[in-house]
């Protein structure tokens, strides 16, 4: 797939305020890329350069090859952006409002509403289409706006915390429309909090901290990296300190976390060694409650990238 | 960066929906053209004693004010409180991300949010022919107003628009438009080319004109019609223009020349017609000697525009060597050629009315006819210097506002300390001769070379001949450019 979505060097400053520094990378068509990181790290203000809304201080964003902020009408034609915060107009109907966007769009009456009618009932708002915006839910308000991005068909997609406001029904419906347009060949980027929600459906993850892209990888690797650690959680029925010391004594075992009598460690050995550990945690007198093997998440290559909460 | 121009259905249809949609217009044509005749029966019932024709002229008159009132507060309040809805709820950033053009957009919220106030005006006018008719009073004044307010509206309303894309958060036009009237005769005897850019000469004639008491030329009124609706083009566009890239200035090299341009024109034109409107309209009652304040007031006032333009292209300049896009070619060239551009310009649009002027107001006791081309000479030459000094030294001071104090509004601080520039050498030269005054009867109080170290100073200075020296206070200000364009250098060298 070519490259859709091109960042250079893009770095956005707010008076002494280095929002976003020196982020560079490709987007080619088919790729899901996760936006993860603390509050303050940059994400919006990066996805907002991208969409063409902020000038960069430096560096230059790309669609098709064409800067973002040059060649308005031919690439705002290929960019659907959805913001954190909904942008409506609270009297006009759901209905009223897609057409508005669709028209600004310069489609074909006809085209509008069979786009409206598409996303109407993919987003479940078919029943809401006459309902005026300011009367709906916050979740319902975040599928209208993410209605508004998909309805022109764009190349490439910016969703700032799209899952946020939905209901669980609401954040399943979602990924697979994401998974779908990825599919179709959008090149697509979500900004997002709920890890558990970007490990289905991201290709790539990226990890932002204080403006600085500080881990970018496909996400199958990732979950490569974090598999090969092998977590395991254990369980005492007391919370001596000495079963600590007995654990990380052991070969193989690393890592080793205590939270009363909860244990957590990694244990790189094969996984029919790990009857083996149980049997010598047993025999040494560690009165276990429990043992498994910690499923790895997003969320534990998100804690163990070294990023920092912005003060 | 050129975008094709569409008409703004999609914004107009958007705008008619949130003002009500058919049934709420409807309602309100109705309503008002009811209650306008309901008004104009009322009061020929209340004076059936006096002809009719007199009662329809005082309804006419009730009815141009409102047209005044309708077109200029009811219009710029419609656009202001529709971009301001945009501005809070975000919606314009919404417009920002489809393919609709700057102008399209900003045509958008002009025509499609002060519907209602066209349908205001237009069933005024309406009725007001309908009366006319009715009471065999003429129409050609009753038109020729209407026509002069629409266009004193159109550009005023394209100016609001270009103030609610360039703030921040968009303030209301009230009450500039109310202090703007309320100053409106000193502006315009002091600035007549202020009167027109403001949409004074349009609001205040085209009321007089539609009542029938000032008779308005043909070519005066295509004049003044044609100027509002280039001025209405020029803030459009430069409205478009910030509504794409609030980053960068809205006027471009290119466009602040136009600007300049037309803004010479109109000051040009200002004068000019402030003497044929008062001895036509106001039967003879000009004073000569108010053209000679009138013409230095209005040269400094271009001296204050081609500083604005000369800032605009130094931000642009500076915003692109740091990495920003440029919207076009033009935003890529120093600003140097522009500063000798714009003082070209300044020069070569008011220099026959400048001598014109010049010529029949200094007296001969003040310079001796056989010395006028020497005289003049030397007069543009100051006006040419100061010109270009001032502008120097604006493009010095903005750079090291930027680079050196580091300051987050460069604009203000820049237009701040210019002003101090040019109006402390003046005001410590008034004291410091008042106080020689009062110390010593016999002292002069005569202006001394402190007031032309200030370029407006030196500006009228050279202009009604004052009797002061004006090469030294022009070496001040070269050497005032020449610090703040080293600082500029040294900052910009240390970012």
């Amino acid at each position: 797939m070519s490259t859709l979505l091109t960042a250079e060097n893009i770095r956005v400053e707010f008076g002494p305020l280095v929002a976003v520094r020196d982020v560079s990378f490709d987007l080619p068509g088919g790729q899901l890329l996760g936006l993860v990181g603390p509050n303050g790290a940059g994400k919006t203000t990066l996805l907002r350069v991208l969409a063409g809304l902020l000038a960069p201080t430096r560096g230059v964003a790309r669609i098709l090859g064409k800067p973002v902020l040059g060649e308005h009408e031919i690439v705002r034609q290929h960019v659907g952006f959805a913001p954190d915060t909904p942008p409506a107009y609270e009297d006009l109907t759901i209905e009223r409002f897609l057409l508005f966007i669709a028209g600004a769009y310069d489609l074909s009456s006809q085209e509008a509403h069979e786009r409206l009618d598409f996303w109407l009932e993919r987003l479940w708002l078919t029943d809401k289409r006459h309902t005026p915006i300011k009367h709906l839910s916050k979740g319902m308000r975040q599928r209208v706006t993410l209605a508004r991005a998909f309805l022109p068909r764009p190349h490439i997609l910016l969703l700032d915390e799209p899952l946020a406001g939905l209901d669980p029904a609401g954040r399943i419906e979602l990924r697979g429309v994401l998974s779908m347009l990825r599919d179709q060949g959008c090149a697509v980027i979500v900004s997002s909090h709920i890890l558990s929600d970007l490990e289905e459906v991201a290709t790539h993850i990226a990890i932002i901290e204080q403006g600085r892209i500080l881990q970018w990888s496909e996400t199958s690797s990732l979950f490569q990296d974090e598999r090969a650690r092998q977590p395991y959680r254990l369980e005492t029925i007391d919370d001596r300190k000495s079963y600590r010391e007995v654990l990380a004594a052991i070969d193989g075992v690393s890592q080793v976390n205590c939270n009363g009598c909860s244990y957590r460690f990694d244990f790189h050995a094969e996984n029919g060694k790990a009857a083996e550990l149980l049997r010598v945690l047993v025999e040494q007198g560690v009165p276990v409650v429990s043992f498994s093997k910690v499923k790895t998440s997003l969320e534990d290559a998100y804690l163990r990238s070294g990023v920092k909460q912005v003060d | 960066m050129s975008e094709r121009f569409q008409l703004p259905t999609a914004m107009w249809a958007v705008q008619y929906a949130l003002l009500g949609g058919h049934r709420r217009t409807m309602m309100f044509v109705f309503g008002y053209a009811g209650l306008l005749t309901v008004g104009v029966f009322i009061v020929r019932r209340m004076f059936l004693a006096t002809p009719f024709p007199t009662v329809a002229a005082w309804c006419l008159n009730a009815l141009a004010g409102i047209q005044v009132v309708i077109a200029m507060l009811g219009g710029c309040n419609a656009i202001h409180r529709a971009i301001l809805r945009d501005f809070e709820n975000k919606m314009i950033e919404s417009h920002r991300i489809t393919p609709m053009s700057g102008t399209g957009v900003c045509l958008g919220y002009m025509f499609g949010s002060a519907l209602q106030v066209m349908v205001s005006f237009s069933i005024t006018l309406v009725v007001a022919v309908g009366l006319t008719l009715a009471a065999g009073l003429p129409l050609l004044p009753l038109l020729q107003g209407n026509l002069l307010i629409l266009s004193g509206a159109l550009s005023l309303w394209s100016a609001v628009v270009f103030a609610g894309m360039r703030l921040k958060k968009p303030i209301s036009p009230a009450p500039i438009l109310i202090g703007v009237s309320v100053f409106s005769v000193p502006i315009m005897m002091g600035l007549p080319g202020a009167g027109l850019l403001l949409g004074l000469y349009p609001t205040i004639f085209g009321f007089s004109v539609a009542t029938g008491t000032m008779p308005i030329p043909d070519l005066a009124l295509i004049v003044v019609v044609l100027v509002n609706v280039v001025f209405a083009f020029l803030w459009l566009g430069a409205a478009a223009v910030k509504y794409r890239r609030p980053d960068l200035p809205a006027l471009s090299g290119r466009r602040g020349l136009v600007f300049l341009f037309l803004w010479l024109v109109v000051a040009t034109g200002g004068v000019l017609a402030y003497e044929y409107i008062t001895r036509t309209s106001m039967r003879g009652q000009y004073d000569r000697s108010t053209a000679l304040t009138q013409w230095v007031a209005t040269i400094i006032a271009s001296l204050v525009v081609a500083t604005v333009v000369t800032l605009c292209t130094t931000q642009c300049h500076w915003l692109i060597h740091q990495g920003r896009s440029a919207r076009s070619a033009w935003d890529r060239i120093s600003p140097a050629p522009f500063r000798l551009a714009a003082m070209v310009l300044v020069l070569a649009v008011m220099g026959g009315l400048g001598f014109g002027i010049w010529k029949d107001l200094i007296p001969g006791y003040k310079v001796d006819p056989d010395e006028w081309p020497r005289a003049l000479a030397r007069i543009w030459c100051v006006t040419a210097l100061a010109l270009l000094l001032t502008m120097i030294t604006a493009h010095g001071v903005f750079l090291s506002a930027l680079t050196v104090l580091r300051v987050k509004s460069a604009w203000a601080t820049t237009l701040g300390l210019l002003l101090a520039i040019w109006a402390l050498p003046p005001i410590l030269d008034v004291v410091l001769s008042n106080v020689i005054a009062s110390r010593d009867t016999f002292a002069s109080t005569a202006y001394t070379w402190l007031f032309a170290c200030s370029a407006p100073g030196a500006i009228g200075a050279a202009w009604t001949v004052l009797d002061i020296k004006l090469f030294p206070g022009l070496a001040v200000q070269g050497a005032l450019a020449v610090l703040v364009t080293l600082l500029a250098r040294r900052g910009r060298t240390a970012t």
